[in-house]
């Protein structure tokens, strides 16, 4: 039973980073049709900036994760502005978006391992480290973090989407970016809401996959986790990425502690072919249809 | 038997009715207009029928055979094709080469042969070729063969789409607004080269969504009028023009011309 | 001579892969992050072959080629049903390459050799060989590209739902391509298993699906020869390029990214290299036979 719980905690924080990754790539795609695949490195480069940040800056621990957000941010919006936007105002195909978000995926992790070097550090945070006693089991703090700041950051981005004048619009342009476009809505006002909101999403994953795991310049491959998890959602639905990136969790973690380890990368993909032969648009997807 | 039937048909997409409880026949050999003002149903009756939207109720027969959640390219095969709203050639391709698509969707030769050239390939696709070229001829494109669909103008990238439909040989031919954003005069000549299509092709069945008035009164024998998804009037051009419900629909909306 | 050799014969085995990926991104619009392992399966299955059983070198190889067609149909049958979108696709390979490379490297069958890998496979590629195999593969592709088969391909990449009204079965075509891009992938993992006499499944990762992927863009859509000039270049490249070699992935994702930025369609769009020279011999043809004519009248 305490093995049970111990990994229950394991499953809801690693899925509590799936669920940030998989809201990220489901934001994007629920305006834009397109899944950013750059998104990796905007994970990356956040969670290096709160690396280097609290060494250097002397941050404490919860700042340096606004930090880590806020450049996440910044990186995912620079994205959009410097090659998704001027590719979108040419009307390119969607498959030519996706191949220059993997160009990023490439570039990025890459130039960073000539950068900040190959090399695997741990999270420097001695804090998030430690463990608490709860009853029977020792659980990380990093993992109660994890979850408690991931449910905040979902819920707060409910309630801008649902509750706000500028969710609306984002709402609307999701149904329909062309109608919205014409009824008024600045499209690419709401872009910069998405990325942005999209890349703060992926520091703060990052920052948990950090202290979870660790910190290296491929980090962001973990990224395609989140977007198997918000395929396996349905592609551009927040509720069915946030659902399936905490089952993806659970899944992963039960599965490599009572069977096998070997092939727990393969869990998620197995899962994804799973989804889709029964469900070919993903447990909440919406449909998608040229307007003839 | 009618050729083309609609027994109730009701479209939904969430909670917009598109189209409520529709019913019509379409006898062999007909020219039928479906007016309506805009966001009456009409591209969506078109989307029914052709496989491209779901009908949320009632059942769609094509002499004799139900299509309901048929697939769509195996509807277009059973000889129902289309031309679309929003112009749908292929625009890197030439006239030509678009045409062809149309004419052999599923391709005749297998992929084995097709890698090594194997003469029957050879003469297949020289005969895709002067078929494809029968077809743009016939629409009277045939100068533009060999050019980029993209570049064509917009009045000879509508007669294209006709081209490349007529090419799959259909018995039922659906034209959805085919003088949409025509001057006065690429209007009259649509009207004149539809009307000539027809009389030329005296089996195809052909229905036309038509916002402006003037051409559905020109081409059609009979007419249905849609509004808000439901069937307001049915009967020859003259009976619709005097009937008291058509004119009130029409009269919410401006009365569209040529070259808006 | 043998350094140059190498060169050339890495180049072609590119070549060969480069063609089946041709179809299924620069024609149909689908793109894949994971084939190499189609490379992978292929290599086991000819080397197995080969080296266990005697088989001459070129029914390996097209054995080997059909199965990792044939093993392509699982992740195409689940992901190109129901025109689901080319990110479903795409992820599904990715996964697809993970799952093949750690199941090659965890099955115990002495064939296969773990993790450690397939050694002793016989030395039968050689650069003639390469340069048949990447000619032969140059001309079929080229075949198929121009017959009706490359053209519905075509028509489905720039309009998935009218295509389908219009009459083209989508799931069929997507899977002839995906098929065709599986099985010279496949070739090309069997001549090049039969290059290096030894291989481990980890040489066949991502980063290899990834230059496979930058060659075709950079070569351009529905062009055969521009891709295959493409992968010829960034084969060459980065042996000139030798100050810049830690810098090669990352180059190689900046150039991707600028091409989609500048010119998404490649180099070569729409275009063959040979073009030209035929339009060449067919205007001095028509010149002579011209000039001919008038000598007799």
């Amino acid at each position: 039973m305490d093995m049970f719980l111990q990994q229950l905690v394991t499953g809801i924080s690693i899925g509590s980073v799936y669920a940030l990754l998989a809201v990220g790539y489901a934001l994007v795609f629920s305006v834009f049709n397109f899944s950013n695949f750059g998104f990796g490195p905007v994970m990356m480069l956040g969670t290096f900036s709160a690396f280097y940040a609290i060494p250097l800056l002397h941050l404490p621990l919860l700042p340096s994760i606004l930090l880590a957000m806020v450049v996440a941010g910044l990186i995912s919006f620079l994205m959009e502005l410097t090659v998704y936007r001027p590719m979108r105002k040419k009307k390119t195909l969607k498959l030519y978006l996706m191949i220059a978000g993997l160009g990023i995926n490439t570039f990025i992790p890459n130039a960073a391992i000539q950068i900040f070097g190959g090399g695997v550090h741990p999270f420097p945070s001695d804090w998030a480290r430690a463990t608490i006693q709860l009853n029977t089991i020792a659980v990380p703090r990093s993992d109660i973090l994890a979850a408690v700041l991931s449910l905040v950051m979902l819920a707060a981005l409910w309630l801008f989407l649902y509750k706000t004048r500028t969710g609306l619009g984002i709402r609307a342009s999701s149904l329909d970016t062309d109608t919205a476009g014409l009824m008024g809505i600045n499209v690419n006002f709401v872009a910069m809401i998405v990325f942005l909101l999209s890349g703060a999403a992926a520091g703060l994953a990052g920052c948990f996959y950090g202290m979870k795991y660790s910190v290296f310049p491929n980090m962001g491959a973990i990224a395609s986790k989140g977007f198997v998890a918000s395929t396996i959602g349905g592609l551009g639905s927040l509720a069915g990425a946030v659902i399936s990136g905490l089952l993806l969790g659970f899944l992963e973690t039960m599965i490599a502690a009572y069977g096998s380890s070997t092939y727990r990368d393969l869990i998620a993909y197995a899962l994804l072919v799973i989804v889709l032969i029964f469900m070919p648009r993903g447990i909440l997807g919406k449909g998608m249809q040229d307007k003839l | 038997m009618a050729q083309l039937e609609l027994k109730n048909l009701s479209v939904h997409f969430g909670g917009v009715k598109a189209v409520q409880n529709v019913s019509l026949q379409i006898e062999k050999g007909e020219f039928r207009g479906l007016i309506g003002p805009n966001g009456a149903g009409k591209t969506t009756v078109f989307n029914a029928v052709t496989g491209a939207a779901q009908p949320t109720q009632g059942e769609i027969y094509f002499e004799g055979t139900k299509l309901n959640g048929m697939r769509p390219d195996k509807i277009a095969h059973m000889g129902i094709a289309r031309t679309f709203q929003n112009i749908r050639i292929y625009p890197k391709m030439t006239a030509a080469e678009n045409v062809a698509i149309g004419l052999e969707s599923y391709p005749s030769y297998n992929a084995f042969s097709a890698m090594l050239r194997l003469p029957h390939v050879v003469r297949r696709d020289k005969e895709i070729k002067r078929l494809s070229l029968e077809y743009l001829d016939r629409v009277g494109i045939l100068e533009y063969k060999d050019h980029e669909a993209g570049a064509l103008p917009y009045g000879l990238q509508r007669k294209l789409e006709i081209a490349r439909a007529m090419a799959g040989n259909p018995k039922l031919l659906f034209l959805d607004e085919p003088a949409a954003g025509m001057n006065t005069q690429e209007g009259l000549e649509m009207v004149t080269f539809l009307k000539e299509l027809h009389s030329n092709n005296t089996d195809l069945t052909i229905v036309l969504i038509e916002h402006h008035l003037e051409v559905v009164m020109q081409l059609c024998q009979t007419i249905n009028v849609l509004n808000l998804g439901s069937l307001l009037a049915y009967g020859t051009p003259k009976e619709v023009q005097c009937n008291p419900d058509v004119i009130k629909a029409y009269l919410g909306e401006r009365r569209k011309t040529y070259g808006e | 001579m043998g350094y140059l050799e190498g060169i050339a014969i890495s180049a072609s085995i590119n070549i060969v892969c480069i063609c089946g990926l041709v179809i299924l991104t620069g024609y149909i619009g689908l793109f894949s992050m994971g084939h190499a392992s189609f490379m992978c399966i292929g290599a086991y299955a000819a080397a197995i072959l080969t080296k266990y059983y005697s088989f001459p070198f070129i029914i390996a190889l097209l054995i080997g080629g059909a199965i990792a067609a044939l093993s392509s149909l699982i992740i195409g049958v689940p992901t190109l049903r129901g025109k689901m979108s080319a990110d479903c696709f795409a992820i599904a390979t990715l996964g697809f390459g993970e799952a093949v490379r750690i199941i090659m490297s965890n099955i115990s069958h002495p064939y296969f050799g773990g993790a450690r890998g397939m050694s002793g496979i016989p030395a039968y590629m050689n650069l003639g060989w390469a340069l048949a195999l990447a000619f032969v593969s140059i001309v079929l592709t080229l075949n198929y590209a121009r017959s009706q088969h490359g053209k519905l391909a075509l028509a489905i990449r720039d309009h998935q739902d009218a295509s389908e009204l219009i009459g083209i079965n989508i799931f069929r075509e997507k899977i002839k391509c995906l098929m065709y891009s599986a099985f010279f992938c496949g070739i090309g993992g069997g001549m090049m298993a039969h290059y290096y006499t030894y291989m481990v499944p980890n040489v066949f990762n991502a980063t290899i699906s990834n230059n496979l992927l930058t060659s075709v863009v950079l070569g351009g859509v529905s062009s055969v020869t521009g891709p295959a000039m493409g992968t010829a270049i960034l084969t060459f490249l980065p042996e000139v390029l030798r100050f810049l070699s830690n810098w090669r992935l990352a180059i190689y994702g900046l150039v991707m990214v600028l091409i989609m930025r500048m010119r998404p369609e490649g180099l070569l769009a729409h275009k063959e290299i040979h073009q030209p020279i035929v339009q060449l011999v067919r205007f001095i043809r028509s010149r002579t036979v011209r000039s001919t004519d008038s000598g007799r009248g």
